[in-house]
């Protein structure tokens, strides 16, 4: 099994003296990740071995099978992303790591490797939250987000509406009360017989549909609320596939992609208006999704609001954004013990 | 050349420290649950109090199951992450095999057994002494008959009883179930010692350490723990085709 290995940036240039050199580590889901950053904003390297091929048979990520997969292959993208960014252990100023939200037993692999790392070279340790990381992407492009901002954040885990005043504080207006917008991607894609990633298959398929033909749910909740509700959607657009097999999957698909688009975009822009706030980031895995990239990038003109949309890339789970957290943290002084644990459902 | 042992393939957190004279410092602790958290605050505890530098080991000696999936991978991850940084080798030992070296005598065989729960257990059988179909362990000391495997307890008893010798018996599998064995065979089942039920990273660190210096790396253990058994997931795959 042989798992399939991306790169981004490469500066082969040794650093000089008083640069913040972090090494991150992730392997909180599928994705295998290791990567320097310098400053917090640069990455130098940012190494992701995905697990996706091995995952697509089952139709899902199997928790078992993702740990021992970091376990094999944690030394190796830790090596390649020190070397990729030209930088020697020495070099670091400290190790950072997702301690969680996550599958426990995939993020204790990065967690006792760093752990080990760091004691064994003497260095800082940070143990990071993941989505917390997904945030900051957005501080590994420029230019760079000015505060205070309203983030999106949409995964296979995660969706919420999140106001940032500053950097790491972060106060989570709304959140998803059922399923992630990634998981009801997965679970309608599964329903319908599309395969798994369900997020890149739907956006695919719905390319070449007609988001108009149908008009499923919105799920709108309670009036002012910020939280989703995307379990109705979910049924609304199962029970439409059974029941009505002569209507092209494109037009379901883009039909419900519309859905939950619509939803997302309705949720950010209100928390904008309502905190006075003129900055809009995304991030987290859906937010490679075309339309969604399209509709925010739109509306946000529109409106007058500075949008940031980290690069496909830094939406996937990676370790260089859980780098950048760990350099704003060590700023202010925060460094975490070797007794660090795993927390697979640490909050914001 | 100085050795550090991890063990964490059953409930209980072991670490050893050892020099070419014998061991310096062991620790052993119960509950698995707190195994990740402790782990390496322990390591560098007992370095510190044995006035050792973790720059000063030499090899790493991780202990590779078979047991728990999550505890194995915690004392594998540390392990490797100790040796990558330090630039030092690090080895894989079977837990079976470090359990049978503190309990095989000079004369019939070792049982080593993992509870594996649902009456499962990983076990494997050794002997004191060399034979042409053995595999060596330990040079002179210890040598395994047949695989690793996780028998169901009644296939096991059928095994034991086949060998026709008296069969001392090692591991918490060995708690958990010596006495159904010892109500199948009889007499020929010696009971497990209570200080033989632990896996103690100490053998751990003496097995690494001989296969070390005998293969100066060929050959040794890959550093992959031995599951023997597939994830549940891939069970199924394969059942449903
Ligand atoms: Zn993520």
């Amino acid at each position: 099994m042989k798992a399939n290995k991306q790169q981004t940036t490469v500066n082969s240039c040794r650093m000089p003296a008083g640069h913040s050199l972090w090494l991150g580590i992730e392997t909180s889901c599928d994705e295998t990740s290791a990567a320097i950053v310098r400053d917090g904003h640069e990455a130098l390297s940012n190494i992701i071995a995905s697990q996706v091929d091995i995952h697509r048979r089952f139709g899902g990520v199997v928790p078992e099978i993702a740990s021992r997969q970091h376990l094999e292959l944690v030394n190796g993208v830790v090596m390649e992303a020190l070397q990729a960014a030209a930088v020697e252990l020495d070099d670091l100023t400290g190790i950072a790591v997702t301690n969680g939200p996550g599958l426990v037993g995939a993020l204790v692999v990065g967690i006792a490797t760093a752990k080990a790392m760091a004691f064994a070279a003497g260095l800082p340790l940070l143990g990071i939250n993941h989505m917390a990381g997904h945030i900051y992407a957005n501080f590994l492009q420029l230019p760079q987000p000015e505060f205070p901002f309203i983030c999106l954040v949409v995964s296979g885990g995660h969706t919420d509406i999140v106001y940032m005043p500053e950097h790491l504080s972060f106060e989570v207006l709304g959140r998803t009360r059922d399923d992630a917008a990634g998981e009801v991607f997965d679970k309608t894609a599964r329903a319908m017989g599309l395969g798994y990633p369900g997020g890149p298959v739907i956006d695919r398929l719905a390319g070449k549909g007609d988001p108009e033909a149908i008009n499923f749910p919105k799920a709108w909740l309670e009036e002012n609320s910020y939280d989703f509700s995307f379990s109705g959607l979910k049924t609304a657009v199962l029970r439409y596939f059974q029941s009505n097999p002569d209507v092209p999957p494109e037009d379901i698909a883009a039909s419900f992609q519309r859905a939950v688009v619509d939803v997302l975009a309705e949720r950010a822009f209100r928390a904008c208006d309502d905190k006075g706030v003129e900055r809009l980031m995304l991030a987290g895995g859906v937010a490679v999704n075309s339309e969604l990239r399209q509709r925010f990038v739109s509306e946000a003109e529109q409106r007058g609001i500075e949008l940031h949309i980290p690069a496909p890339i830094l939406c996937t789970d990676n370790a260089a954004m859980i780098a950048s957290v760990a350099y704003f943290r060590y700023l202010r002084g925060e460094s975490d013990t070797l007794s660090l644990d795993a927390d697979a459902n640490l909050p914001l | 050349m100085i050795t550090l042992a991890i063990d964490t393939a059953t409930r209980t957190a072991g670490i050893a420290l050892m020099d070419d004279q014998g061991l310096l410092a062991e620790v052993s602790l119960q509950g698995y649950m707190t195994q990740l958290r402790d782990l390496v605050p322990n390591i560098a505890w007992m370095l510190e109090r044995s006035g050792i530098s973790i720059r000063d080991v030499s090899l790493v000696a991780i202990g590779r199951g078979p047991g728990s999936f999550t505890g194995l991978r915690i004392g594998m991850a540390t392990g490797k992450g100790l040796a990558q940084v330090l630039g030092c080798p690090a080895v894989g030992v079977p837990t079976l095999d470090a359990l049978a070296l503190a309990a095989v005598p000079d004369e019939g065989l070792v049982c080593s057994m993992i509870d594996a729960r649902h009456s499962r257990v990983y076990a494997a059988l050794y002997s004191a002494v060399q034979s042409p179909t053995a595999t060596e362990i330990m040079p002179g000391r210890l040598y395994r008959l047949g695989g690793y495997e996780a028998p169901e307890l009644e296939t096991l008893a059928d095994r034991l009883s086949e060998t026709g010798e008296r069969i001392a018996l090692a591991g918490d599998g060995a708690a958990v179930y010596g006495r159904i064995l010892q109500k199948r065979l009889g007499s020929r089942i010696k009971p497990v010692l209570p200080e033989n039920i632990w896996p103690r990273a100490s053998q751990i660190a003496r097995i690494g350490a001989a296969s070390e210096e005998r293969l100066a790396g060929r050959n040794i253990q890959p550093l992959v723990p031995l599951y023997i058994r597939q994830s549940s997931a891939e069970r199924e795959l394969r059942c449903n085709g």
